[in-house]
């Protein structure tokens, strides 16, 4: 994929800061030998990260849009010459399509980004294209008494959401009426949606200590999709948090099959034709039923999996049918055993962490291969953080999910949060 | 004056967020599996970089160079920064 004069085509990044995006470094490291980078760090509404800024100018070319129109950022971005645009960011997708339009670069057309950030229109979608969807409702629309009630009348649980949003966050399950109440009566408009649960099944079909959802992995290249594999998950911490992935998922031939038709038609029904995609569905007693779609590859825990179990770099995949690289990947090897990553979460009513003891333990488990502290001592914490939330992320590798089972009891046991509660202070 | 490693170590302590005190990790322990991320890379190649007033080749920014206190030991060496020199600059 060289320029006629031998150098590395470019390719915009938008880049969607250190909170949200992968790291400088590891875009950097996955375009070597691929393509040249030119940063474009997106319009943002928090703090300006100086360190990354500074590293991300050692890293290539930058584009400072600060102020700028997207008119006037795709002229500045285009006199370098970019062959292809990706973003890693939900919060950024819709302005990275914006701006590939301008500059006539494959990417998501602006309608189907909205599709894929949010998550009523992608609701709406699925159910248009004839998937399975949980009953739901934009909040907005739930201001007349007649409106609640036939809410309630369908039963609960219910899921409130925000439309946009990532990891969780903000997340909450509704039981009852009076609360349904108070939450709509509290949600800034057109903000928030409302979703039935989506019902868990009589009899798990994936295996002991998995939670029965998984993610699966594919990649569009030019309208062919590859399927990179299906990431399974621990049981969640209440209310919605992630408490680790598993790779491969543990799920018999039959229901990978059915997971990964689900994913692909929903990928078609949201209009994707290039990119990586991170595909959560549900296992239920009436078949796969999408949670979302991301219109990116799998956080970091997915991306390690993958990188660790099959040597697939998704974050380079991207770059490279950006580009528009033709890649097509069948007949993957089997991964050998389970990667894991295992999200150590606080306790749902701990408002401040005082101590995280243990994570040096952790280590010396056999199969622990890396341990990354999260919220430590000093920090408030809050279920809202969603999966972010996190005191300790744990990886690394075991024979089998029943060896990764034991590792994760090992783990809970060996690392000990301790905090104050809400009616501690 | 301190040796280079240990002024590696403190800015690891104040910066790179690892699961343990860096002052009980040999000079080639892994701080990945530390607990080291990619991002905290970010302020550690600041810190270094403020603690000894270098700036680092833009070709040392890779995931390598950030492995061990020896690998950053020897990226600062690159520097010029040595024992020698490190004592010489105070």
């Amino acid at each position: 994929m060289t320029r006629p004069d031998g150098a590395l085509p470019r390719l915009v990044v938008v880049y969607g800061g250190a909170a949200t995006d992968h790291s400088p470094l590891r875009l950097s490291e996955a375009a070597s030998g691929v393509c040249s980078l030119v940063w474009v760090v997106a319009p943002h509404d928090g703090p300006e990260d100086r360190a990354t800024s500074r590293f991300i100018a050692r890293l290539g070319d930058t584009v400072d849009v600060d102020g700028m129109s997207t008119v006037d950022a795709a002229a500045a971005i285009r006199r370098l010459g970019p062959g292809g645009i990706v973003c890693y960011t939900d919060k950024h997708l819709g302005w990275t399509a914006v701006l590939a339009e301008l500059l006539g670069l494959p990417f998501f057309s602006p309608a189907t980004a909205d599709r894929l950030t949010d998550k009523l229109a992608q609701r709406t979608a699925l159910r248009d294209h004839g998937l399975p969807t949980p009953r739901f409702w934009d909040v907005d629309g739930l201001g007349a008494e007649d409106a609640v009630r036939s809410v309630i009348d369908g039963g609960f649980p219910l899921v409130l959401k925000p439309r946009r949003g990532t990891s969780s966050q903000d997340t909450e399950r509704i039981d009852s009426a009076a609360r349904l109440s108070a939450v709509i009566a509290a949600c800034a408009p057109g903000r928030m949606l409302l979703e039935g649960y989506i019902p868990d099944p009589r009899t798990p079909p994936t295996g002991e200590g998995s939670a029965p959802y998984v993610s699966v992995e594919i990649l569009v290249s030019r309208g062919v999709v590859s399927t990179l594999g299906i990431t399974g998950r621990t049981p969640l911490a209440p209310p919605f948090r992630e408490t680790g992935f598993l790779f491969p998922a543990d799920v018999p031939p039959a229901l990978a099959a059915e997971l990964t038709d689900a994913a692909v038609r929903a990928a078609t029904a949201l209009g994707v034709e290039t990119g990586v995609l991170h595909v959560e569905l549900k296992c239920t007693d009436d078949g796969p039923v999408v949670i979302e779609v991301n219109g990116r590859p799998g956080g970091a825990g997915v991306h390690y999996l993958l990188r660790r179990s099959l040597d697939i770099d998704t974050v380079q995949l991207a770059m490279r049918v950006a580009l528009g690289e033709s890649v097509r990947l069948d007949d993957l090897a089997a991964p050998e055993g389970v990667v894991f990553r295992l999200d150590v979460q606080p306790d749902a009513d701990l408002r401040s962490i005082t101590a995280v003891d243990g994570l040096d333990e952790a280590l010396e488990i056999v199969g622990v291969e890396q341990v990354i502290p999260g919220v430590g001592p000093g920090d408030d914490v809050s279920w809202r953080r969603g999966t972010l939330g996190y005191a300790a992320a744990v990886l690394g590798t075991a024979p089998d999910h029943a060896a990764a089972a034991r590792i994760r009891d090992e783990v809970l046991a060996r690392i000990v949060i301790t905090g104050e509660y809400e009616g501690d202070r | 004056m301190p040796a280079i490693t240990d002024t590696i170590r403190d800015v690891l302590n104040s910066s790179a967020r690892l699961a343990v005190d860096s002052t009980t990790l040999g000079d080639d322990d892994n701080l990945y599996q530390q607990g080291l991320t990619s991002h905290a890379v970010v302020n550690v190649l600041m810190g270094l970089e403020d603690a000894f007033d270098v700036e680092l080749p833009d070709a040392l920014l890779r995931r390598e160079t950030f492995e061990s206190v020896s690998s950053l030991q020897a990226a600062l060496a690159t520097c010029g920064v040595t024992d020698e020199t490190h004592g010489d600059a105070s």
